[in-house]
C-alpha cells in the first residue's frame, strides 16, 4: 500500500499547498494543512491499493492547492474591526443600560436608585429630550416606589366619635375618614400601568440607544 | 453544508465527500475545509474528537443552537429567493 509513486505524488500535493497558503495566518495554514493531510490519510486507508492513478483522481477531487487557498482567504474573518480607531471609537451604551436600570430595578431603594437613574439618563447624549421626559415621568419614583406605597398598611384611616345623651343613649355616631380609596379594579389598573409602563419606556430607550450607537459614527 | 449536519453529526470525511457528491454542485473537497473552519469559528457548528478504529482521530461536526437558526434563516431566504424567481422565469421565457 505504501507505494513510493502515490507518496511521492501526496508529497508533492502538501508541498505545493504548503506554499501556497504563506499568505494565511499561522494558525489558519497550520490548521488547514492538518485538515488537507487528514483528508488524504482518510482517502487513502478507504483505497486498499493505492496506485498512481487513484491517487491522482484523489488529489484532483481535492482541488487545486491555489483554489483552496484563495477559499481559506475569502472565509478568513474580516479583520478591519480590529483596526486601531474603529475599535477605540465605537460607542458603548453602558451609561444608558446603567440608566435603565436604575429606573426601574434600581427604584427598588426607595427614591434615591430612581434619583440615580434619572441623573444618567440626563447625561446620557444618546436620547432625545423628548425621551428624556418620558423616561422621567414615567413613572416618578419609578416602579420601586409605587410598589413601596401599595405594600403600606391602609390608604385609608377612620376614627369614629360617639356622642351620647345623658340618657345613655347613643345619639349620633360620626365617622371621619382622611384619605381616599380607589375603587379596587381602577386601582389594579393604576398599579399594572405604574409597574409596566416604566419597563416599556425602559425597552423603548434602550432599543433606541442601542439603534443609534450601532453605526461606526456616533 | 450546514443541512447535512441537522440530524447528525459527522465525520469531516465524510462531510466533505458528500458535499462533493451532491449533484449539482461542482466544488473541490479542499475548498470545503475552509468553509467548515469559518462556521466553527461563527460558532455555528461544535466539533469533537473521537478516536477512529484505523487511522488517526477523527473531529465530528455537529449543528450548534446558532447554526441550526442560521440554517432556518438561510432555509427562508432560499425558499423566497427561489419562489421569486421562479414567478419571474416563465414570462421572461414565453
Amino acid at each position: 500500500m505504501t507505494n513510493s509513486t502515490a507518496d511521492r505524488l501526496v508529497d508533492e500535493y502538501l508541498t505545493r499547498l504548503a506554499g501556497a497558503s504563506q499568505a494565511l495566518s499561522p494558525d489558519r495554514r497550520t490548521e488547514l494543512l492538518a485538515e488537507i493531510r487528514g483528508h488524504i490519510a482518510a482517502s487513502l486507508s478507504g483505497a486498499a491499493d493505492a496506485d498512481e492513478a487513484a491517487v491522482r483522481t484523489m488529489l484532483d477531487r481535492i482541488g487545486d492547492p491555489a483554489d483552496i487557498v484563495a477559499a481559506a482567504v475569502e472565509n478568513d474573518p474580516p479583520e478591519p474591526p480590529s483596526v486601531p480607531g474603529t475599535q477605540g471609537r465605537r460607542p458603548g451604551i453602558s451609561l444608558e443600560v446603567g440608566a435603565v436600570v436604575m429606573l426601574t430595578a434600581g427604584s427598588l431603594v426607595p427614591v434615591i436608585g430612581w434619583l440615580v437613574g434619572v441623573i444618567l439618563l440626563w447625561s446620557s447624549g444618546v436620547w432625545r429630550r423628548s425621551e428624556k421626559l418620558l423616561g422621567t415621568l414615567i413613572v416618578p419614583g419609578g416602579p420601586g416606589l409605587a410598589l413601596l406605597i401599595a405594600t403600606l398598611p391602609g390608604g385609608q384611616s377612620c376614627s369614629s366619635t360617639s356622642i351620647s345623651t345623658i340618657s345613655g343613649q347613643v345619639g349620633t355616631t360620626r365617622e371621619a375618614c382622611t384619605g381616599f380609596v380607589l375603587p379596587p379594579a381602577l386601582g389594579i389598573a393604576l398599579m399594572l400601568f405604574v409597574l409596566i409602563a416604566p419597563i416599556v419606556v425602559a425597552i423603548v430607550l434602550i432599543s433606541r440607544a442601542r439603534a443609534r450607537t450601532a453605526p461606526a459614527h456616533p | 453544508m450546514l443541512s447535512l449536519l441537522t440530524d447528525t453529526s459527522l465525520y469531516a470525511f465524510d462531510l466533505v465527500r458528500r458535499l462533493s457528491e451532491a449533484d449539482g454542485m461542482v466544488i473541490s473537497e479542499g475548498t470545503i475545509y475552509p468553509l467548515l473552519s469559518r462556521l466553527r469559528r461563527e460558532g455555528w457548528v461544535s466539533t469533537t474528537w473521537a478516536e477512529s478504529v484505523e487511522g488517526p482521530p477523527r473531529r465530528y461536526y455537529a449543528l450548534t443552537p446558532a447554526g441550526e437558526r442560521a440554517l432556518l434563516a438561510f432555509t427562508a431566504d432560499w425558499r423566497r429567493f427561489r419562489d421569486a424567481v421562479d414567478a419571474l422565469l416563465p414570462e421572461e421565457a414565453t
